[in-house]
């Protein structure tokens, strides 16, 4: 008898717990009053520190945005682009913003919002160039990193083009500054970083390549908090704060961009 | 002590109940996945998104676009050829997890199935002879018009003329096949359709004779689906991103891809 009990016991909590697992992130964010949210400091004007140590960017703003509208606490987390899918897989984190791109391989992993913020990957160049696409690069020398997919995008549109192809993205950029490359592929996104360090360079976007809009991550199976960040992002669209923070932080107003 | 037991036994019974009710409500996408295998429904009666070429394959905008699907989930694909009588049908008693068949969204529908944001632009309109006189739906008169049962087409005739003679068909083609041997006057048909019956039919008109609704293509899961419609709406999203709904829609319709909103 006291082990039928004792088996009986076993099963029912065994059956408990698997129900609780099941728990609703968004709940759970109201419930504790604090949102654990995962940013960038290695990718400015996303996400970095400025000369107070303090971190600053689009993604931190927004990530302040997000807790504000929940009503609750941020505990801001720091990530880099390797580790921001495990560190919300591993539940270290309820939410990533961290200017991530869209893919079909991502989404099998974590659930993707709306977009919020557009950025291009694009060909830019001197004002001087006359160049408005890929069929006008010429004999002009466009410095891309290599397997990136500026490079394997820009190899497509104009197959006669002549790439330089170089190890990383840093090279490419620091090919064009220092004149090796008439022109480079990069992602709009760091472009106004380059210009506050190369006051005197031009960085004028020639042609794009691509459209590559930053989305935030949540948890597989999230679909409260995914609906309630969508609506969060739908409704600071409306009243033009994400455009304030286009032109406040990537120095371009927002275009229209599609959803989901 | 019985008491406490029984007592046990109820709760226990109870919380397992949940607990199975839980586990009955199986997640597709998590399915697709570990079985290594996406069972897609793709028409074979509607070029240019489902149809045989000449060696018997099947080819066309949904029969690739289901390719693609298969791939980014780096699965098997399993194709089931479907019509729109029973597209819906084999989506509720699971023997497929997704219907890619250029299936127009209705809110009666969406009572049974969810469906994805679309992915192709498509227009469902009324087609005839230049002689015909008929701009509207309350024009049809005692003309015959075919339409495919159950579709899109048909529904909303139905309902903008309940007094239209309508040929209820039982595929797209037939209803084509209706109008091209004299057996109805007009046909309902997706726009798209067109210039292919236009180029198998040289000597037969096409006129529009006027416009049953934009209609765009979506794609269907079963309700409660939500992980998997999510994943569907990304891989939309992104293909949108990169130019290969656009690439289909220029390589499959002749047109470039005009942006759609968004469910």
């Amino acid at each position: 008898m006291k082990r039928w009990i004792a088996g009986l016991l076993t099963l029912a909590v065994a059956a408990f717990a698997a129900a609780a697992a099941k728990a609703d992130a968004f709940e759970d964010i109201i419930k504790k009053g604090t949102v654990r949210i995962a940013t960038p400091l290695d990718v400015p004007p996303f996400g970095s520190q400025n000369a107070q140590r303090e971190p600053e960017g689009f993604d931190i703003e927004l990530a302040g945005m997000v807790a504000k509208a929940l009503g609750v606490k941020l505990e801001m987390q720091q990530v880099t682009g390797a580790n921001r899918i495990p560190f919300l897989i591993t539940n270290k984190v309820d939410i990533v913003i961290s200017v991530m791109g869209l893919t079909p391989e991502r989404a099998k992993q974590v659930m993707f919002t709306a977009p919020y913020a557009d950025t291009q990957l694009a060909v830019f160049g001197p004002k001087s160039a006359k160049v408005a696409s890929a069929n006008d690069i010429g004999s002009l020398k466009v410095a891309a990193a290599k397997g990136t997919t500026e490079e394997l995008g820009l190899t497509a549109m104009a197959p006669k083009a002549t790439i330089m192809r170089t190890e990383d993205n840093a090279t490419a950029a620091a090919a064009y500054v220092s004149g090796q490359a008439e022109l480079f592929a990069s992602n709009s996104l760091i472009i106004p970083d380059l210009q506050k360090r190369n006051p005197s360079k031009e960085f004028e976007l020639k042609f794009t390549i691509r459209r590559s809009p930053a989305h935030m991550g949540v948890r597989m199976g999230e679909h409260n908090l995914v609906r309630w960040l969508d609506s969060f992002i739908f409704f600071n669209m409306m009243n033009g704060e994400i455009d304030r923070l286009h032109k406040k932080w990537l120095g371009i107003p927002l275009a229209p961009l599609p959803t989901l | 002590m019985r008491r406490i037991a029984a007592g046990l036994l109820a709760l226990s019974a109870a919380v397992s109940l949940a607990a199975f009710t839980g586990a009955a409500r199986a997640d597709a996408f998590e399915d697709i996945i570990k079985k290594g295998v996406v069972r897609i429904a793709v028409p074979l009666d509607v070029p240019p998104f489902g149809s045989q070429n000449e060696k018997r394959e099947p080819e066309g905008f949904d029969v690739e676009f289901a390719g693609m699907i298969a791939k980014a989930l780096g699965v098997k694909l399993e194709m089931q050829q479907i019509t729109a009588g029973n597209r819906i049908p084999y989506l509720i008693t699971n023997k497929v997890d997704i219907v890619i068949s250029v299936m127009g969204l209705t809110p009666e529908r969406a009572r049974q199935i969810m469906f994805t944001s679309p992915y192709a632009d498509t227009q469902l309109a009324v087609y005839g002879p230049k002689a015909l006189a008929v701009s509207s739906a309350d024009m049809l008169g005692s003309y015959k018009i075919a339409a495919t049962k159950g579709s899109t087409m048909e529904i909303d005739l139905s309902a903008m003329n309940p007094k239209a003679q309508i040929m209820r068909t039982e595929d797209d083609a037939t209803s084509a096949t209706a109008y091209l041997s004299g057996q109805t006057e007009l046909f309902s048909t997706n726009s798209l359709l067109i210039p292919d019956l236009k180029k198998r039919n040289p000597n037969k008109e096409f006129e529009v004779k006027f416009t049953i609704r934009r209609s765009p293509a979506h794609i269907g899961v079963r309700m409660g689906e939500h992980n998997l419609v999510r994943w569907l709406d990304s891989f939309i999203f992104f293909n949108t991103m990169n130019g290969e709904i656009d690439r289909l829609h220029k390589k499959w319709l002749g047109v470039p891809f005009a942006p759609l909103p968004s469910l």
